[in-house]
């Protein structure tokens, strides 16, 4: 009998966690707070193993009562591990563990805190100084016995094709077209690899981002990198990539503000590496917006612009 | 009568226990009214992110292990198995590779699948090479690898090769070296014996079926949870600015790397993605290092490896796959870059 009911409470407690996790997942489904874990490709598994709680709970509930009601329905495999109560307690509390916290805790978005113990990232590829000579430089050999005295100007091709970048090129040429080239959250990272890749052909450019105020210690007071996190999986594996921006009223922007700004792109120096820079223009706080977040694009970058 | 009710009146305190817990689910606002807004508290703020998000990544594929090991132990009979695993080594090795291109799980899921295997006869060679090869040679991880290495391929190739590589020679050591039963639980083993016996004749193969999967649920599930309260701290807790300063020079970078992807424990489709951040501080075989070990051997699976295996061969698996990682990939980054 006593070994019965003992078998009971062990079936209710672990039916009553696998429905806490089952309602916490549903909790951050319907408050839209998932994203803030999750990457949002991964929201479908995480909704399945919903569905797999569910049956698992709603089975050990249901073996509870039977174990309760009447001798035990299962084999007889020790089903429910024969430790101490202490064990036991310790045990189940693991796992509520996680669980209290996220109820306890607001769901907060990760920003300069997270960037801080990851490191920025200002330059998303770095090319190698051995990829940057294989450019081929657009200068025609047999020139000079043609029309020697005639100085034309060697133009160098403004956006060279690097290895496996050949995207980025043409992404880069179409953007310069643009009179204006907004930022969106969809590609993110696509746009600020471009803006590296190409600082120089694309200076003087209009843009318009969105992203959150960090700043490393060693930064000028007009400086400050206008960051997002890049999440792949879940925010475990958040990395922070960002732009620096100059702006003379930069040193008003409380760190972890969200803001948009519109300026100009240029180049700077930024401990010992060149790197690409906004100047700002227009600077202005806004909220959070509902992605915070970034992800990798994985489509053809053309569908970006459209 | 005192008997009845003493058991009515536990089923009913469970079920108030759960009626409350499904209010407070239709109605959130009752906990967020509760809950007190805590300002300074950025760095616990960035513990919980980090912890839920780990172990929310890691459910479903530690449910699709455990449902997938249960249907295994009710379906499959220990005679299949037999067939199926091959008697030459080699053979068997290649034949547990090709396994993990077959079940994309990492290795959260792959655990208690392995577990099952091994209970119902599989050798123990082909379950620790499934258990290191798996979670790196499969479609998933190659494809993310390959994303987040657009610029140098030659790393996505090395991953997948040298992951054969280790896999095949650890395989062979294992094979050779380790004789007698490392499993650790006599409980699986019982398990399986009464298998058929009891299971046979039960009309009740689905409930029984979501026992096993909510005992190994549970079972899992605590190492998982411990492991990735740890991983969480590390990574909410620890710059990696501090860590990289200790890992620079040519031997040591591999070391480090090889630490830092232990500690770090990240799921092998999204680890190439955090490599990726460490191109401009470390070498090339490096990170391939962190990218071949991580999957295999790191907090998480430890600790859910100690689920299965006994403390002894947890250790000895660690030491030998740490060495063959290491010296593989030194050797590699010599010949190749």
């Amino acid at each position: 009998m006593n070994h019965q009911r003992n078998e009971a409470v062990h079936y209710w407690i672990r039916a009553i966690i696998l429905l806490i996790f089952l309602c916490f997942i549903v909790y951050l489904v319907k408050t839209g707070t998932l994203m803030y874990y999750i990457a949002p490709r991964m929201e479908i598994f995480i909704q399945l193993a919903a569905v797999g709680l569910f049956l698992l709970s709603v089975s050990q509930a249901y073996l509870a009562m039977q174990t309760a009601r009447k001798r035990s329905v299962m084999c007889e495999c020790q089903c429910i591990p024969p430790k101490s109560l202490k064990w036991n307690v310790g045990i189940y509390s693991l796992f509520i563990f996680p669980l209290l916290l996220g109820v306890l805790l607001p769901n907060t978005i990760m920003a300069s805190n997270v960037a801080s113990i990851k490191g920025m990232n200002l330059t998303p590829v770095r090319l190698d100084a051995e990829l940057q000579k294989d450019v081929p430089t657009d200068e025609p050999e047999g020139m000079d016995s043609f029309d020697a005295e005639q100085e034309i100007p060697i133009e160098r091709e403004p956006f060279p094709e690097y290895e496996h970048l050949e995207d980025f090129a043409e992404f880069g040429k179409k953007i310069n077209e643009l009179p204006y080239i907004t930022v969106n959250d969809t590609g993110f990272m696509e746009y600020l690899t471009t803006f590296s890749l190409y600082a120089d052909a694309l200076t003087g450019k209009k843009v318009e981002l969105t992203g959150f105020v960090y700043r490393e210690p060693d930064m000028a007071a007009n400086q400050f990198i206008l960051s997002r996190l890049a999440v792949q999986c879940c925010s475990a594996d958040a990395t922070p990539y960002g732009i620096i921006v100059e702006d003379d009223d930069a040193a008003t922007l409380q760190k972890d503000t969200w803001v948009q700004i519109t300026g100009t792109i240029g180049k700077t120096n930024y401990n010992n590496l060149d790197v690409v820079k906004v100047d700002g223009k227009y600077i202005h706080p806004i909220d959070a917006p509902e992605t915070p977040y970034v992800y990798p694009y994985v489509d053809n970058f053309n569908n970006l612009l459209d | 009568m005192r008997k009845w009710l003493s058991k009515s009146g536990l089923n009913l305190a469970f079920v108030v226990i759960i009626l409350c817990i499904i209010y407070v689910a239709l109605f959130p606002d009752v906990i967020s009214n509760l809950s007190v807004p805590v300002p300074d508290m950025e760095k616990i703020q960035t513990f919980k992110t980090m912890l839920i998000s780990i172990v929310l990544e890691a459910l479903p594929y530690i449910l699709i292990g455990v449902f997938v090991s249960s249907l295994m132990q009710l379906f499959l009979s220990e005679q299949w198995i037999a067939r199926f695993c091959p008697k030459n080594p080699v053979l068997g090795i290649i034949f547990a590779c090709t396994l993990g291109i077959i079940f994309p799980v990492c290795e959260c899921g792959m655990i208690p699948i392995v577990r099952r295997l091994m209970v119902m006869g599989m050798p123990l060679y082909i379950g620790i090479v499934f258990i290191l090869v798996g979670p790196i040679v499969n479609p998933v991880v190659y494809a993310s690898t390959y994303q987040a290495f657009r610029l140098q391929p030659e790393i996505v190739y090395s991953r997948m090769g040298l992951a054969l590589v280790v896999g095949l020679i650890i395989g062979l050591v294992v094979y050779k070296f380790v004789s007698g039963n490392p499993l650790k639980s006599a409980q699986t083993a019982r398990h399986s014996n009464a298998n058929d016996a009891s299971h046979g004749q039960s009309q009740n193969k689905f409930l029984s079926m979501m026992d096993h999967a909510a005992h190994e649920f549970f079972d899992m599930g605590k190492y998982l949870i411990i492991g990735s309260i740890i991983t969480a701290a590390i990574q909410s807790f620890i710059p990696r600015e501090l860590l990289i300063q200790l890992g620079q020079g040519e031997l040591s970078s591999h070391l480090f790397m090889m630490a830092f992807a232990f500690i770090l424990s990240i799921c092998s489709t999204s680890d190439a993605f955090v490599a990726s951040s460490f191109l401009q501080t470390f070498s090339v075989s490096s990170i391939i290092s962190f990218l071949v070990f991580g999957p295999m051997v790191d907090f998480k699976s430890t600790l859910m490896l100690l689920s299965v295996f006994n403390k002894r061969f947890v250790i000895f698996l660690i030491v030998l796959t740490s060495v063959t990682v290491f010296i593989l990939s030194i050797a590699f980054g010599q010949m190749m870059f």
